[in-house]
């Protein structure tokens, strides 16, 4: 068993175990599928209802959250100051890389499908066959926004800025995406930036797939997702910069 | 005793400034060299060179006559490094954190079980290994700083100040740790501003100043050689090498 | 004197992040400015599909009407994403005319309610029959004004820019900065509030660029200078006492981020900031009667129907809260450098 192992099931476990993981993943969606199904409640019909709209557009947008803890988990070291241990052992850099993105991916993967099926099941949402093709979907999505997060969290000089930044646009992906109100627009001027929204395509796929029993979407969604990801995984790779995985502080290293 | 590993004319430099300069020296096998310098001599860059944890300008590090980078992982196995700044996990037992750090070295659950019980043992921490270091005292935060790293039984350990900000009572265990693991087999560079520590534990010292080896002696031999100058300690003989000037510039 | 230190020292640790700096004061401007650029582009207008075949007579008549109406977009349905497209919003209203050759029969295909769809099947008929322009009425009362729901985007952005500020506090604590401070011979308080003047003053700086693009784009938001100064600072003393407590009780700048965009959010949601709290489900008008942004709201109404009106109950509020969670996080400040 080599370190690489070792270091993908820590850091597994931390992601498991980390009040985020929870909080983002499995509290916060839920919170706002019953705030959001109840507040909407009126503006939906009977054949849809708001709790089903909602569980469905809910965890694409806190699966790009992640995005954010996923940036955080490629600086734990840093913050820990445990960096300087992995770099002076046995392990290659793209495995340190490699395996926080696993860890991220299959953490937060598994938080979305049991969100999923919870809601499947409480909400009767008419998922159907369907459901693997929707769990692909998601778990393309994790991988691709882990693998963001970590290049943005391990590679880039300007994390310290970025991070406070992050959440904003998430949010202006997930309003024009209809995570929060169906939203569409006459003008095709702002059906082009509708359509630059990540979230958009993904909730698109979802309801696809679900209601008019087309697919194809999806499959070439999660397949681009999974392409980013990976590209996202190679950028990691190269860009992995020693001095920004030894150190949090970002003002230490301009020095 | 054979040379165990051999740095020959390691160079850095950062823009125009050289941080290490043609530096040359060999590691015996089996004894503790002492690695003396003030601030910004270039002691913390050598050692991120021979770690790798940045990249030489030039220069070529040697273990048993192999040249590293042709096989960093299996260097990399051999060494282990007790960094000056604390480097553990904070929420995890003594025991796990221990654990873990060896188990980045590839070994199999049951060999490291009985390495880390020796490594804690070693140290003095076995009792307190599920305890987690945040209710440690700075000392024994210190020795389970050494156990994460000698956990692996290196070859070499590179000791980067162990026993800054401790009372007398840690740092006379850590350095008779030191001497237990001397006996047993593994090389030691001990770095540290403390001359009575370097005194009592090595056998040969480095000096180095502004990236240059200025001394490459036996402790005896430089005791001789300053001697008729008047200069009794080693303390005195790095004051006279390296001057009295404040020096305010950090290592890079 | 103390205030003034730590408040000058803030202002010199910013320019070591001026790019940070520069985009924290302009991002309230540049939102406002997205959403009104959104806002503006996507006017009210009912969307509608239809699907037809180009040789049913339905379709013609259909096509006469709505060519005359205003107010309304429509394009042809793709049969394929017939239900995607109603529920994602890209039509609110489908007319059904593949197998309909009389304009009695026109199907309207929704996801609304039944009595709705109802309600607009009967105005398409009526209008299309009598061969003239489609006059759709769709039920707007409850909803929030322009006004109303830019200072209800601008309280949710205070909070967030006001606790990526405040976040200097997580982070002197950390250093061990807050101890050192304890060393001196100076009260807590003076470090709180030296941040929190800081906060203040680069919150007013937001709203002075806020208030330059709102005039220079004509944004509309229909209260005088007077009005306006009197809501901006209530929602800045409330943002800034909020960003402060949630950076004194939060170990990390990640923690404290993540409480403050859910808490505004929330608040936003509850409030009416999102969907016109009348039209909210009963329970949760009671729940969201305590949220900030229902009483910036209706202060925001109560001046926007008349100029002499001054919701002083609403402000009153709003700064008293201010003050509590102000004192709470001197507390628990106080607390952490013992």
């Amino acid at each position: 068993m080599n370190g690489s192992y070792h270091m993908f099931t820590f850091d597994f476990k931390r992601r498991i175990k980390s009040s985020f993981t929870y909080g983002y993943h499995l509290i916060f969606p839920v919170i706002m599928i019953l705030l959001l199904g109840l507040l909407l409640s009126g503006q939906f019909g009977e054949r849809l209802s708001s709790f089903q709209y909602y569980a469905l557009v809910m965890l694409p947008f806190c699966t790009t959250l992640a995005m954010i803890t996923s940036a955080y988990a490629g600086k734990d070291e840093a913050y820990q100051k445990t960096a300087y241990r992995f770099l002076i052992a046995p392990i290659k850099e793209k495995d340190i890389v490699i395996a926080k993105i696993l860890s991220c991916t299959i953490s937060f993967g598994m938080c979305n499908i049991l969100v999923l099926v919870i809601s499947w099941i409480i909400f009767s949402i008419p998922m159907g066959s369907s459901v693997l093709e929707i769990i692909l979907l998601l778990v393309s999505e994790t991988f691709c926004v882990c693998a963001i997060g970590i290049y943005i969290g391990l590679g880039m000089k300007n994390f310290i800025i970025l991070k406070n930044f992050l959440n904003i646009p998430i949010f202006i992906c997930a309003i024009i995406g209809g995570s929060f109100y169906p939203i569409g627009t006459s003008n095709s001027v702002l059906e082009v930036v509708f359509h630059l929204s990540p979230l958009t395509w993904v909730n698109r796929s979802i309801f696809l797939c679900i209601y008019d029993n087309h697919s194809e979407i999806l499959w070439i969604t999660s397949f681009i997702l999974l392409a980013i990801g990976g590209l996202f995984t190679f950028a990691g790779v190269r860009s992995f910069q020693k001095e920004e995985f030894l150190h949090g502080d970002l003002l230490r290293i301009q020095k | 005793m054979q040379n165990i590993l051999e740095i020959r004319n390691l160079s850095k430099r950062y823009g125009e400034k050289s941080v290490v300069e043609d530096l040359s020296f060999q590691l015996k096998e089996g004894e503790i060299l002492g690695f003396l310098g003030p601030n910004g001599a270039g002691k913390s860059t050598t050692i991120s060179l021979i770690t790798a944890i940045q990249e030489k300008d030039a220069g070529k590090i040697l273990l048993y006559g192999k040249e590293t980078e042709r096989n960093m992982q299996e260097f990399k196995r051999s060494l282990g490094v007790v960094p000056q700044e604390i480097a553990l996990y904070e929420d995890l037992s003594a025991y796990d954190n221990v654990d873990f750090f060896c188990s980045l070295y590839g070994y199999k659950k049951k060999i490291r079980k009985e390495r880390v019980q020796k490594a804690l043992e070693q140290v003095g921490l076995w009792e307190h290994r599920n305890e987690t270091p945040n209710k440690f005292s700075g000392g024994m935060k210190r020795r389970l700083n050494i156990a994460c790293s000698i956990a692996h039984t290196p070859k070499i350990l590179i000791m980067d100040e162990p026993t800054v900000g401790i009372d007398p009572q840690s740092r006379n265990h850590i350095l008779e740790t030191i001497r237990v693991l001397n006996e047993s087999g593994t090389t030691v560079i001990y770095v540290s501003h403390y001359m009575e520590e370097i005194e009592s534990l090595c056998g040969r010292i480095i000096l180095m100043d502004h990236g240059t080896l200025m001394e490459d002696i036996g402790k005896d031999a430089l005791k001789d050689k300053y001697q008729p100058l008047g200069l009794n300690n080693l303390e005195e003989i790095f004051l006279y090498l390296t001057g009295t000037e404040l020096r305010d510039k950090e290592e890079a | 004197m103390e205030i003034y230190y730590v408040f000058k020292n803030n202002i010199k640790r910013s320019y070591h992040n001026t790019f940070q700096f520069i985009l924290l004061l302009l991002l309230p401007a540049i939102i406002l400015l997205c959403s009104n650029v959104v806002g503006q582009m996507s006017k009210p207008s009912i969307r509608l599909g239809i699907l037809y075949e180009e040789k049913n007579p339905a379709y013609h008549q259909v096509m006469k009407s709505l060519n005359q109406s205003k107010g309304i977009t429509f394009q042809k349905a793709k049969e394929e994403s017939l239900h995607t497209d109603l529920i994602l919003g890209t039509y609110q209203y489908i007319i059904d005319l593949r197998e309909v050759h009389e304009i009695k029969n026109l199907k309207i295909l929704s996801y609304a309610s039944d009595s709705s769809i109802r309600k607009i099947t009967n105005q398409i008929k009526r209008s299309v029959e009598s061969g003239n322009k489609v006059q759709l009425s769709v039920n707007n009362k409850g909803d929030i004004t322009e006004s109303e729901r830019i200072c209800a985007y601008l309280f949710t952005v205070f909070i967030i820019t006001a606790t990526i500020n405040a976040c200097i506090l997580i982070k002197d604590r950390k250093e061990g900065m807050l101890r050192r401070f304890g060393f001196a011979p100076t009260k807590i308080y003076s470090y709180i509030t030296g941040n929190t003047v800081f906060n203040l003053v680069v919150a007013v700086c937001q709203i002075v660029i806020v208030y330059g693009v709102i005039i220079l784009f004509h944004i509309p938001v229909y209260l005088n200078i007077i009005h306006f100064l009197i809501i901006m600072s209530a929602i800045i003393f409330f943002s800034i006492s909020m960003a402060t407590f949630v950076c004194s009780i939060s170990k990390s700048d990640l923690s404290a981020n993540v409480l403050s965009s859910c808490v505004a959010l929330l608040f936003t949601l509850l409030g009416g900031g999102f969907i016109g709290f009348y039209k909210m489900p009963f329970i949760l008008q009671k729940v969201g009667s305590i949220s900030p942004v229902h009483w910036i709201i209706n202060s925001v109404g109560a001046m926007e129907d008349s100029k002499d009106n001054l919701p002083l109950t609403s402000i009153f509020l709003l700064i008293g809260v201010s003050i509590v969670l102000y004192l709470g996080s001197i507390k628990k400040l106080s607390k952490n450098v013992q």
